[in-house]
């Protein structure tokens, strides 16, 4: 059985909205820009640059597709008129013939609605968007990122997607206002909203709470941003969480694993990239597997025909009380006196 | 050479200035101030007679230029040069500190030679809405015009647009050499200007727009912020110290020991891999064990600052 992650790579697994949340720690944008490579070639590729500059990007998506450039990350409120942030990468020709790029600002998300909506129209074909980071939208306005997320998957066709990062870990702008803990969450929502949930851990986070299950104690940490520990080049854990059109969820903990800093992601084992684990999910996967437990024993447990048929037959003895509606029945023995009277007839209270 | 223990730390590609075009942030806690490092950048830059502009936000050039002489740089000539501009972003920053209009208009009047040799502002023709960079009168007698300054607007793209200039100025100044000279642009530190009331996001976006505008000057920027764990609680600070980590090439992350203070060890200092780092990497623009992510421990003395391993105090060894 191949890890679901590899089959979602592959695009085996069909999915209209997949959603990468990362954090400091470990950022999802090398997985999120693997699974952007391996896009149908048939699909125009839209690349919504808000944290990363679109020419360090771009580069990163291997495949001959036809490529889009929404451009959020040079101007991001306005503050300059004209963008002349151009890079060498822009000026090169064949950059400029395989790509058109849209230059945005984020202040005004229902406008950026409009330009993302229209360039994939204008793209007539199968698509698919790449978010490099729906945290910068966020930041902007909860409601309005809902809406953008809501006007793509309006014009979704069958092989069409959405590949979304998001950082867990930057607040949203409802985070910002005094009453932001009545609000849902915004990455509860986006969760909700996606098809396929990947969530990014470091292997070196997974290994410490491997040892600390194993010795059953728990390490206290210090308080830090980041560790030393963060964006390790050579792996990362996912836990998968893939929701099938069927109505099934498929719940799996995977990783991938680099062996050059520039080289492909092949998809492992979480365990051979975190070591041995006395995890409880192998444990849960070891009990649903035994076998009947009649089996091994020295005496028969198992019934013959005939003694299924006579313990089917046998009358049980309180069983007229059972079916009745609750009045009492009381059949006295020999030794008993039954009186029917009342004993407390005699009282004078 | 500022401070040569960390110098075998730092990214070796441009060594010892930083490799231009990228983002290193400094984050800091009370109990350890993270401005050695800024000095160690400030000295490297000015002996490799490359541009520097240093806005102090948090300090007083006095402050730098002590600790400069320590470090063996002298500031002041830098200044005369056109190496070293520094921006005073601490004297009338919020409108608290808006002059006095009346007061202004008396210091206008006669004795104009009068020297001025802090950053008393000249009267100001337009109002405080839009951005100055006033430029008080350098009269005859002094040789060095007074640091220029950044005056309180309730927009922080003005501030934008005022370091925009100066370092335009600063880059064109100096390109008379065959080659473009290098120049990294220090802002002491964020912190301040969350403090003084502008939105999270703004800063943010200050960072990301002068981050782009050094890149065109073939230079980098570097940005102190103050990361503690007490101020995670708050939304507005966590928020920054993650958007700048997020937006960072390089992050050093200078902390207290854990277990408390100690007279060799005076905190620690850590190499971090941000998100910004991974990618560099996966593009290959950093090799792989250009910049391993590391702790050490450091000790601040008079002069010069150590930077050792773990374990490797000269107090234990």
């Amino acid at each position: 059985m191949a890890p679901i992650l590899e089959k979602i790579m592959a695009g085996k697994e069909a999915s209209p909205f997949i959603l990468v949340k990362d954090t400091l720690e470990q950022s999802g944008q090398v997985l999120g820009l693997e699974l952007l490579s391996n896009s149908p070639s048939d699909h125009a590729i839209i690349l919504v640059c808000a944290e990363t500059a679109p020419d360090r990007l771009l580069p990163l998506v291997k495949g001959n597709q036809k490529k889009a450039i929404v451009d959020c990350y040079s101007n991001p409120l306005g503050w300059v008129k004209d963008i002349t942030f151009s890079t060498t990468a822009a000026r090169d020709a064949t950059f400029e013939n395989t790509t058109t790029t849209v230059s945005l600002t984020l202040r005004n998300i229902r406008k950026a609605t409009k330009v993302i909506t229209d360039l994939i129209t204008s793209q007539r074909s199968n698509f698919t968007i790449y978010f490099d980071s729906l945290s910068q939208f966020l930041i902007a306005s909860v409601p309005d990122t809902f809406n953008l997320l809501r006007s793509i998957t309006a014009l979704l066709t069958d092989t069409s997607r959405i590949i979304a990062i998001h950082h867990e870990d930057i607040p949203d702008a409802d985070s910002f206002l005094p009453d932001s803990s009545s609000k849902p969450q915004a990455s509860n929502s986006l969760a909700h909203i996606a098809t396929t949930l990947i969530t990014l851990k470091s292997s070196e986070a997974l290994r410490q709470d491997q040892e600390d299950f194993k010795r059953g104690t728990v390490t206290a940490k210090e308080f830090s941003y980041l560790t030393v520990h963060g964006n390790a080049w050579d792996s990362a854990v996912c836990e998968v969480e893939h929701k099938r059109k069927s109505g099934k969820v498929a719940r799996e903990t995977n990783a991938y694993h680099q062996s050059t800093p520039t080289g492909n992601l092949t998809v492992v084992n979480v365990w051979d990239v975190v070591g041995d684990m006395p995890d409880i999910d192998k444990m849960d996967l070891e009990e649903s597997q035994t076998a009947d437990p009649a089996a091994n024993l020295s005496f028969n447990l198992n019934l013959t025909e005939e003694q299924r048929k006579a313990k089917n037959d046998t009358v049980l003895p309180y069983l007229k009380t059972q079916e009745s509606t609750g009045a009492i029945y009381y059949e006295p023995d020999a030794a008993d006196d039954f009186d029917d009277d009342d004993p407390d007839d005699d009282l004078t209270i | 050479m500022g401070y040569a223990s960390l110098e075998s730390h730092l990214p070796s590609s441009h060594a010892p200035l930083l490799p231009p075009g990228t983002f290193l942030s400094i984050s800091d806690t009370q109990a350890s101030d993270g401005n050695f490092l800024l000095h160690h950048f400030v000295s490297n830059y000015i002996k490799a007679d490359q541009n520097v502009v240093l806005v102090g936000l948090a300090g007083i050039l006095v402050h730098y230029t002590m600790v400069g002489r320590k470090l063996g740089v002298n500031l002041a000539t830098a200044r005369t040069k056109g190496n070293f501009q520094f921006v005073d972003g601490l004297t009338q920053l919020t409108d608290y500190a808006a002059p006095n209009k009346e007061y202004l208009a008396k210091l206008a009047e006669p004795k104009p030679a009068t020297t001025t040799s802090t950053a008393t502002p000249s009267p100001p023709t337009t109002t405080t809405t839009g951005a100055r960079i006033t430029r008080p009168a350098a009269a005859a007698a002094t040789p060095l015009a007074p640091p220029k300054v950044l005056s309180y607007s309730p927009k922080l793209v003005e501030l934008y647009r005022a370091l925009e200039g100066i370092i335009q100025e600063t880059a064109s100044k100096t390109k008379t050499g065959p080659s473009e000279k290098q120049l990294v642009l220090i802002l002491d530190d964020l912190s301040v200007l969350l403090n003084c009331g502008w939105p999270c996001r703004d800063v943010l976006a200050l960072v990301r727009y002068l981050k782009l505008l050094v890149a065109k000057f073939n230079g980098t920027l570097i940005t102190l912020v103050h990361a503690d764990g007490l101020m995670a609680e708050e939304v507005s600070q966590d928020g920054l110290v993650k958007g700048v980590f997020y937006e960072a090439d390089y992050i050093i992350d200078v902390r207290g020991l854990d277990s408390g203070g100690s007279r060799d060890v005076h905190g620690q200092l850590s190499l971090l891999h941000g998100p910004g780092y991974l990618l560099r990497q996966r593009s290959g623009q950093v090799r792989e064990n250009e910049w391993p992510a590391l702790t050490l421990h450091y000790k601040i003395l008079d002069n010069n600052v150590e930077v050792f391993a773990k374990g490797y105090s000269s107090g234990v060894l």
